[in-house]
């Protein structure tokens, strides 16, 4: 695969071009058996005991490298990277970069607690349409790991509807939660999220519609509590630390304020998010600290919640809000990212189930996490 | 286009006291970890790789780049003094510039990581260029992992590292040693941790192997 020649280079300058060397250079090196022990390396005695040259002059031999085939790039990130099925169904689109990582549900995870590879669902309330889906990323599929992402969406009827102005199914709860990668039982804890996040919301609901919304609104703080209840009741049946159920959490109760307008409570723990679509394109619920490095620590359930992030938003006929798992707003920072899924979910177009699976699935390179998404079309 | 970035950075030393089996153990395992990172594409995805020597004098061998484009790379080639104190700041320099470029490009760059390979015998007085590279105030300080080489001095690789250790025992060559530890932390490579409320700038990118063949791991040592 590789071999040492012996020849004097000049001094590299930094930022050298040999990134931009094209592909076929190495090809004009003869080729090595690979399969010949690494004897390829010369002796360097002779060079080594030599008087020391300054490093910048010094006689360096060069490395070959022959690129592994699972290095070649798949070709441009373009829509011709959907390639029709032969039967009409296309391949994921590839939307950023030009990803080596395979998206194809490969192996069966093993294990106790496996999740289905994708889920997606949707439906009608009062306000308007859901579609929702929660996929397995291609980094999960790859190492045949579970999906640790979960959703749901339940309906409640308005507790003010006893004075006519509410409606039976009239308040919609959305949740979304990513479970910690590095955890093992972490799926649990996401699906357990959703599910406490529902349980206990009929109890909030007076507080939470009658809160004006300014300021904190102190059912964030009940649900955080339930929801960390119910990790640890469970963590403890399980005889295993209530960490390994780590999850983030993001939950919206979207009910209707008046004839043209719907109000959401959002509560955030983590970084699961949110985004609103409307006239004015994608906004934020959200806003995350960009200042240093990336890294993949987030605050969780239940036993590193730091803040509790509550918000306020009014939505209007043709608003999306979607709830998110950072498989989706991490590579959503990509302008043809964010720009495609408006030209698929905007202006009030509401995609199919199929459509909406295929379409959450695109590809964008190095983002291989999970992907969940909770759109909710305001009408 | 946005990506997730994983600077990658191998800090060699190329000074004469390690002429001879361990620099040409690593020049020999440079091929293998570049087809280590090829072989997974979850890595190869997401890293860009950088190799600086070292001697009396540091020099950038190969800028940080993505390896599917690299056909060649300068060998290390020994000779020289041992001096930490270029290496560390040649080092930060190029992790400053390179971070803001990647951010400028808008991508989200993970907390650089650094394989440091020596001998561990340097002749200058390193600490105050090791601070400044090490320093939390300076946002995007590496994470530093250091390998003991040939008859290294423990103590000294100790104190470089800054996540873990490890001392080659001398049970596998040096090449298959460096080899086994890149196929054991691309494997173990990025996983999500949590967040303490104390440290919120926190969390490992990289979940270390806890046993590597052909070395000893050692806690790295707080100076």
């Amino acid at each position: 695969m590789f071999r040492v020649l012996r020849k004097f280079r000049p001094k590299r300058s930094r930022r050298s071009d040999v990134t931009d060397q094209p592909r076929a250079e190495h090809s004009a090196e003869p080729a090595v058996d690979t399969a010949a022990p690494p004897v390829s390396v010369p002796a360097r005695s002779d060079v080594d005991s030599a008087p020391v040259a300054p490093p910048s002059r010094r006689d360096r031999a060069t490395i070959t490298i022959q690129p592994p085939a699972s290095l070649a790039s798949p070709g441009p990130a373009t829509a011709t990277a959907s390639v029709a099925h032969p039967r009409g169904i296309s391949a994921p689109l590839v939307l950023a970069g030009s990803p080596r990582l395979g998206s194809d549900p490969g192996r069966i995870p093993a294990g106790p607690d496996i999740v289905a590879d994708s889920l997606v669902d949707g439906g009608q309330w009062s306000g308007g349409v859901i579609r929702a889906g929660s996929i397995r990323g291609d980094e999960h599929r790859y190492f045949g790991t579970t999906r640790q992402d979960a959703m749901g969406f339940w309906t409640f009827a308005d507790p003010r509807g006893r004075d006519g102005r509410g409606d039976p199914g009239g308040v919609l709860l959305a949740c979304v939660a990513d479970g910690l990668g590095s955890k093992p039982r972490s799926q649990l804890g996401s699906q357990l999220a959703c599910q406490a996040t529902r349980d206990a919301v009929p109890g909030l609901l007076p507080a939470i519609l009658s809160h004006d919304g300014t300021g904190d609104d102190p059912a964030g703080q009940s649900i955080v509590d339930a929801v960390c209840a119910r990790l640890r009741q469970h963590a403890g049946g399980l005889a295993v630390p209530a960490d390994d159920l780590a999850t983030t959490l993001v939950a919206a109760l979207v009910w209707r304020v008046d004839a043209g307008r719907h109000r959401a409570r959002l509560v955030q723990v983590g970084d699961s998010t949110a985004f609103v679509h409307g006239g004015d394109g994608w906004r934020p619920c959200y806003v995350a600290d960009e200042g240093g490095v990336y890294s993949t620590a987030t605050f969780a359930l239940p036993n590193h919640v730091g803040a509790i992030n509550v918000t306020t938003i009014d939505l209007i006929a043709g608003d999306l809000l979607v709830l998110c798992s950072d498989g989706l707003a991490n590579p959503m920072r990509s302008p043809g990212v964010r720009e495609q899924l408006a030209e698929w979910w905007g202006r009030g177009h509401i995609p199919s189930l199929p459509e909406f699976y295929w379409q959450l699935s695109f590809r964008a390179q190095s983002y291989g996490d999970d992907r969940t998404a909770v759109c909710l079309w305001i009408q | 286009v946005s990506q997730q970035i994983l600077p990658f950075y191998l800090l060699c030393d190329e000074s004469g006291s390690m002429s001879g089996p361990p620099v040409e153990a690593i020049n020999e395992s440079l091929p293998k970890l570049h087809a280590e990172i090829g072989a997974n594409p979850v890595v190869a995805d997401k890293t860009r790789f950088c190799l600086i020597g070292f001697s009396d004098r540091a020099q950038i061998l190969l800028p940080l780049s993505d390896l599917s484009t690299v056909t060649s790379i300068p060998a290390l080639s020994a000779g020289g003094g041992t001096d930490y104190t270029n290496a560390f700041a040649e080092l930060r320099r190029a992790i400053d510039a390179d971070v803001a470029t990647l951010k400028a490009q808008g991508h989200q760059v993970y907390r650089p990581a650094v394989f440091f390979l020596s001998d561990g015998y340097p002749n200058d007085s390193w600490q105050t260029a090791y601070q400044a590279l090490t320093d939390p105030a300076w946002r995007p300080h590496p994470n530093i992992l250091a390998f003991g080489f040939g008859q290294a001095d423990e103590s000294t690789i100790r104190q470089v590292a800054t996540t873990m250790a490890f001392m080659a025992d001398g049970s596998l060559g040096p090449a298959e040693a460096l080899q086994e530890f890149a196929r054991s932390l691309i494997n173990s490579i990025v996983n999500s941790g949590t967040q303490s409320a104390a440290d919120p700038a926190g969390g490992a990118m990289l979940v270390m192997p806890e046993y590597v063949p052909g070395f000893t791991k050692i806690p790295a040592e707080t100076i």
